[in-house]
């Protein structure tokens, strides 16, 4: 054990400690304001297991209209969400298969965007790598998780109306996309997945009022099957891609 | 929560964990995966997180039990998010204003 990597762990984890707090807050916050009986310890079980701000926020809402969402329902759209993780592990796949298999899965299991940036950069080599990426890893799990307990927790105490509060989910996927914008490569994908669903939205309110939010995986499969169309447009070759 | 939920949660961790693990599992090191798992790495996510802006925005409004009368300031707490993250780069300001626009114009 070395304090020193601990502390380099640590400083470099900083930026994220105000971003996982406030955000593992702000999901928290919204989980036990929209959910029944969902309690500090609820965020803090889904936080510790999942870490995927984008999966949680999108799984307030499937929780809070949950007769609408079969297992296999929740599956597919869980799969197609998260479908970047599937790539995400690559560069370490080398980095790690020496390493001893509770450490290899610690660190799979809680990749993360932040953790994958802070990660990849990293130019260490041997014992001391090995105790850095733990470190940078578990504290970035560790505020995603105190971040979301605290805020079920604060959730649960307001005492204000919190109607209108369910906007903050929205709010957070305009965050993401506009972030994702600023790569043009992103812009026509985007569309097609803004496109589609809003003209799914059109179709399930003529014909199924009510049910809006039986609409994602009608409107996912639209959407994958017109970027398998475009996949010969899209794809950028080999050698740009990291 | 109902048992269904607890169920709900745990199907969507054990997707992003088997998500993660994908790489490990099906590759040895030498091998890269196939050229359409990049792909759709990529394109999904833009087009996800595009799907759940439209999906949430309408959700926040409450059709049909309000009508329409919650577009507009749906529609100006969208704009007031994206503009304050595409010029101030911080995520909790663009968040906590524009629900905070949201809430109060009703």
């Amino acid at each position: 054990m070395s304090l020193k990597t601990v502390r380099a762990a640590f400083v470099s984890s900083m930026p994220v400690l105000m971003g996982y707090l406030t955000m593992g807050m702000a999901f928290g916050i919204l989980l036990a304001t929209q959910v029944k009986g969902a309690n500090g310890l609820t965020a803090a079980v889904m936080s510790f297991f999942t870490i995927s701000g984008s999966m949680q926020f999108a799984a307030v809402d499937m929780l809070r209209n949950a007769e609408d969402y079969s297992l296999f329902l929740t599956a597919v759209l869980a799969l197609v969400i998260n479908i970047r993780y599937a790539v995400y592990g690559l560069p370490f796949l080398r980095t790690f298969r020496p390493y001893p298999r509770p450490l290899k899965y610690y660190l799979i299991g809680t990749l993360t965007d932040e953790t994958y940036a802070i990660e990849t950069q990293d130019r260490r080599r041997g014992r001391g790598k090995r105790l850095y990426l733990f470190c940078v890893s578990f504290f970035d799990h560790m505020y995603w998780v105190a971040g979301s307990a605290a805020g079920a927790v604060l959730g649960n105490m307001i005492p204000f109306d919190t109607a209108g509060i369910d906007f903050a989910m929205a709010a957070l996927f305009i965050v993401v996309l506009v972030d994702l914008c600023r790569d043009r490569t992103n812009h026509i994908p985007a569309a097609v997945g803004g496109t589609v669903t809003a003209a799914v939205l059109a179709l399930f309110l003529v014909s199924f009022p009510g049910h809006f939010n039986k609409l994602l995986l009608p409107a996912m499969i639209v959407t994958v099957a017109i970027l398998l169309a475009l996949r010969k447009k899209l794809q950028p070759p080999a050698e740009v891609r990291k | 929560m109902t048992l269904h939920q607890y169920l709900m949660i745990s199907v969507m961790a054990l997707v992003v964990i088997f998500l993660r693990a994908f790489p490990f599992l099906l590759l040895s090191g030498r091998k890269r995966p196939p050229e359409l798992l990049f792909y759709l790495g990529k394109v999904l996510t833009a087009a996800a997180i595009a799907m759940l802006v439209v999906y949430s925005l309408f959700g926040v409004m409450d059709y049909p039990a309000s009508g329409w009368t919650a577009l507009p300031r749906t529609l100006l707490a969208g704009t007031v998010t994206a503009l304050l993250q595409y010029f101030l780069k911080n995520p909790l300001v663009s968040i906590v204003s524009g629900t905070a626009v949201f809430m109060l114009l009703r």
